[in-house]
């Protein structure tokens, strides 16, 4: 029912409209030619297979496989089980597949939803330079998407997989559109507003809308896009991936009934904001069409995998603390703590992530302070290492007061430039150091096969049986040979 | 006097301690006084009760929801409302919302309360406040949608749902002057959107009478839904910035009361709703003891006709104008006219020289001027796709020109209009407008709300169900189950449901 009303729609054609000029002062467009807006709708609508290298197939595939494991696990959290009830309520139409409930369907957008949520629940997905979370902001609606579609319109994996790339690029892109988002942000969590973007061309693109429609598409999306840093370091935070998600897919399918926006969301229009409503400085930039060879910037900038569940930040620390544990450790034969008069922090500014003591697991997946001193003890941090037990464990906070923090100047808030340093000052005056330039798992450090897989394996477990859990790998290993790929969606 | 505006609370930085609690100077606080703006908002949404009303309040709020059933029912007969009900009909089920004008199929409230509001700002027909929203669009759809889905023995009064609507309105008003950039006509954020969802979240809390915490999670949880970029006013997607207000906050709310937290100082920090706005300045509501509510001070702005609020003082001006233009047969000599200037205040979003849709239409003064001078008045039909493309009009239109005066500020509360024609001869004519009929410091009268009512509900329900209405919002705080409104709003109705209007 779903789809034919689609075709309805896509066959009835809007009257391309002539873009009118908004004022008299504003540089005369056309709607074909010049304007960013256009250039993004021709590059989705055109790109194709074909443009895809082979390294970023490669990347794009691990992604892919990292992004699932980790909703796979996230759907035994809290926050997943209350979304998943609030969905319940709205249970027609059912055709998608929620992350680790067989037999469970929900509408399209309401699993994205979930689904989302489940990815991004416990901040174990994937970054990426400049700042955000790009896969969980697409998968979740394509794989809604791709069960949406009647059986003789199945997109194939090679299709799927095309997708998801124009949805991890087009975030890219426009995150290169201002400087400001080259930091840790501090005022809209970015997967919010380019992941909500990034999810509406990434359907557009596999639902085959035509260019106007994936414009139209892209602007509808910001209409949607945009949730305040404030609520990172709470529950709510996944909501703002398993929203892009959803409401990207929303505007794609908004779009393809007709739905029109403003034809030049993406430009810089003065005295009325678009896109540029959410940053300080704004300088959009056409992308170059298809018929050049496109780079895909995942081709130059790989993303970061999470080795545990926590702020890519905290990574940086607490290899620098497992170091310096284990200097210790030579230093004196063994661990102990009441050697130390002092844990020194070197780390970048950065308000969200600096709180000294947590209380909640969701503030200390936020605080470089506990997991500074979490590797500190056990010589790693762990999935379960934010559990209630272990975050108000005695010895731990008995560290954490011996915590004092330092931000060189030096240590920018970026996650190609920031280090961390953790020095221990004894009680006898000798001090420690550990520091950490690039820890296992960033782009510059990629996990390799077997750790990304194993990774996988220990997430995909507490949901899936183990066949289950091999098939997946080897669907997505082999994801341009499928000929169906809503099978990878029901098969979660 | 009223309370001191708390210290600014950011995250924690050098200091030890338990990283939650920021706790400002307590020793100035008066013991009712809470720690931060944010739980004072929860504590003031949930204590509020109907006995804090004031008569003011109550029928400037009534004259304003009858006002917007009026224009919902109106706007199911557009093009976008249909869009959007094709969409929205994916998720049929056997839930259970009304679709305001529609007896055939309803949708879970989620959705009831999107389509509706999509509807309600459809035609740029609702109202305005100052600083400037569109207060009752974001509020009533999800309050409705919402009494309609619980379970059969919980039921809602008149006056619930009249106090939950002005805690919905409050909360959007007492926001806006939390920044100075709210005065003037927006330019980045949409402000429904981001007021209005914050409002929707309010008032569904407080029908489903959350406890302080819970209400507080609704608002933080709605501020992450808050947001939509102004390029998209003006064009097909802007009414569902309303539709996604209303749904939205009824989203949060209901997340909010399956215990689902966000940040406990989303209103205080600038990371918070502050990120919305340059300059920002949270401040605390009054007490409930004596508590005086916005809607008492400033009431709002009801259209005459749909389009946007600033071309109602064009409107106005160029019709009083055309009576010195206008000839014995009642035309006006367009070829007589050598030029027309406008003097408005600059906003870019309403400077449209040749409109191209009905969305543009309504978001252009050069459009309203040439209508009113053409026609004497403007109304719905004028904003049809024959009466835009009418040549006489665009001929006037090429002969139109806008001016920025620099004493004419774009605030809803201070600009003004004058229309200078130029004749072929020599001759000027001028006429200016201070204060359109419709706005708050002239409003309508209840005969011409009630007009306005009747002109719109009438285009989809039967004159029973609009005199239902009517009488039903009149009587508002005796109604016992509010269900009787959904009722009518379907559009079929019965004798039975008639008498189950019991007003005591």
């Amino acid at each position: 029912m779903v789809y034919s009303t689609l075709q309805r729609s896509q066959k009835v054609l809007a009257a391309s409209r002539q873009v009118h000029k908004i004022s008299a002062q504003v540089l005369e467009r056309t709607a074909a030619e010049e304007t960013v807006t256009s250039s993004f709708a021709s590059f989705i609508h055109g790109v194709q297979p074909e443009h895809l290298s082979e390294v970023v197939r490669h990347r794009s595939k691990r992604m892919i496989l990292d992004s699932i494991g980790v909703g796979l696990v996230g759907s035994t959290t809290r926050v997943f089980n209350i979304a998943l009830r609030y969905c319940q309520l709205y249970a027609s139409n059912a055709v998608s597949s929620v992350y680790g409930r067989k037999g469970l369907k929900l509408s399209p957008t309401l699993a994205a939803f979930t689904n989302g949520i489940a990815t991004h629940s416990m901040d174990f997905d994937d970054t990426w330079h400049p700042a955000t979370h790009p896969s969980g902001a697409v998968l979740p609606a394509l794989l809604a998407a791709s069960q949406m579609l009647p059986p003789s319109s199945k997109p194939n994996g090679l299709d799927f997989l095309l997708a998801f790339n124009v949805g991890i690029e087009v975030q890219g892109r426009l995150m290169r559109f201002s400087t400001e988002a080259h930091n840790i942000p501090n005022r809209f969590h970015p997967p919010s507003v380019v992941g909500t973007m990034g999810s509406a061309a990434a359907t557009a693109k596999l639902l085959s809308l035509n260019v106007t429609q994936c414009a139209h598409a892209l602007a509808i999306a910001a209409s949607l896009a945009g949730a305040p840093m404030a609520n990172a370091a709470t529950q709510a935070k996944p909501l703002h991936i398993g929203n892009a998600t959803r409401l990207g897919l929303e505007a794609a399918l908004l779009a393809a009934r007709g739905m029109e926006a403003s034809p030049l969301i993406l430009d810089d229009i003065p005295g009325c904001s678009g896109f540029s409503a959410f940053y300080g400085d704004y300088r959009p930039k056409p992308l170059p069409l298809p018929a050049s060879s496109h780079k895909f910037l995942l081709e130059k900038q790989d993303v970061a995998f999470k080795r545990f569940p926590a702020h890519l930040g905290m990574h940086w620390i607490v290899d620098a603390a497992a170091s310096v544990r284990n200097l210790l450790i030579n230093y004196s034969g063994s661990f102990s703590p009441s050697l130390i008069r002092a844990i020194l922090l070197r780390i970048p500014v950065s308000k969200y992530i600096n709180r000294p003591f947590p209380e909640s697991e969701h503030q200390a997946r936020h605080s470089f302070q506990f997991n500074a001193c979490t590797a500190l003890l056990d010589g790693e941090v762990y999935l379960n290492s934010f559990t209630d037990g272990c975050i108000h464990r005695q010895e731990l906070m008995e560290l954490l007061a011996k915590v004092l923090v330092e931000h060189p100047e030096d240590n920018i808030a970026n996650f190609d430039k920031m280090y961390g340093e953790v020095a221990l000052v004894l009680e006898n005056g000798d001090v420690l150091t550990g520091r950490c330039d690039t820890f296992y798992g960033h782009w510059r450090k990629p996990l390799s096969r077997e750790s990304l897989l194993k990774k996988f394996q220990s997430n995909a477990s507490h949901v899936l049986p183990e066949d289950k859990v091999n098939s997946i790998i080897t669907t997505v290993e082999n994801l341009e040979n499928l000929s169906d790929s809503s099978q990878l969606a029901s098969s979660l | 006097m009223g309370p001191p505006a708390p210290q600014r609370l950011e995250e924690p930085s050098e200091a030890k301690g338990p990283a939650d609690h920021r706790e400002p100077d307590t020793s100035r606080e008066t013991p009712m006084q809470t720690l931060t703006v944010t739980e004072n908002f929860a504590n003031v949404i949930h204590g509020l009760k109907a006995s804090h009303l004031t008569d003011l309040v109550i029928q400037r709020s009534k004259r304003m929801i009858l006002d917007t059933l009026g224009v919902g029912l109106l706007g199911t007969s557009t093009e976008v409302f249909h869009k959007v009900i094709q969409y929205s009909k994916i998720y049929r089920s056997d839930a259970s919302s009304t679709v305001w004008g529609h007896s055939d199929f309803r949708l879970p409230p989620l959705y009831a309360a999107f389509v509706n509001g999509v509807a309600v700002h459809s035609m740029d027909f609702d109202d305005t406040w100052h600083p400037a929203t569109h207060p009752s669009g974001a509020v009533l759809p999800a309050l409705l949608a919402l009494s309609e889905a619980l379970p059969q023995k919980q039921k809602f009064s008149g006056l619930d749902l009249l106090l939950a609507f002005n805690v919905g309105i409050e909360v959007q008003g007492r926001l806006m002057r939390f920044s100075n950039e709210a005065s003037n006509v927006p330019k980045r954020f949409h402000p429904p959107a981001v007021v209005g969802t914050i409002g929707s979240a309010a008032a569904t809390a407080k029908l489903l009478a959350l406890d302080q915490f819970k209400c507080k999670a609704a608002l933080a949880v709605a501020a992450s839904y808050a947001g939509a970029p102004m390029a998209n006013a003006a064009t097909q997607t802007k009414p569902l910035h309303i539709g996604n207000a209303a749904r939205h906050g009824l989203e949060a709310a209901c997340l909010a009361s399956l215990s689902l937290q966000g940040n406990k100082q989303i209103l205080d920090m600038e990371s918070g709703l502050g990120a919305f706005y340059t300059d920002y300045t949270p401040r605390f509501l009054p007490t409930l003891q004596s508590y005086s509510w916005l809607l008492d001070q400033q009431d709002v702005a009801i259209k005459r006709f749909p389009a946007h609020l600033g071309t109602h003082w064009v409107a106005d001006a160029a019709s009083s104008l055309r009576k010195h233009l206008v000839e014995s047969d009642d035309s006006v000599p367009i070829s007589r006219i050598k030029r027309i200037v406008v003097k408005v205040p600059d906003v870019r979003y309403v400077n449209r020289p040749f409109p191209n849709s009905e969305h543009e239409a309504r978001h252009s003064f050069q459009f309203a001027a040439c209508s009113a001078l053409l026609d004497g008045s403007i109304s719905v039909q004028s904003f049809s796709d024959q009466n835009i493309s009418r040549p006489e009009l665009k001929e006037l239109l090429s002969k139109t020109k806008l001016e920025h005066p620099a004493d004419n500020k774009p605030s809803f509360d201070n600009l003004y209009c004058e229309v200078n024609v130029t004749l072929q001869d020599g001759k000027v004519f001028s006429e200016r407008c201070d204060t359109f009929y419709g706005h708050w410091r002239k409003p309508l009268s209840t005969e011409d709300l009630k007009k306005k009512f009747h002109s719109n509900a009438s285009s989809v329900l039967s004159v029973e169900a609009t005199e239902g209405i009517i009488e039903t919002v009149d009587n508002l705080e005796k109604v016992e189950d509010c269900f009787v409104l959904s009722a009518f709003l379907k559009g079929t109705q019965s004798t039975k449901v008639l008498s189950k209007m019991c007003l005591s």
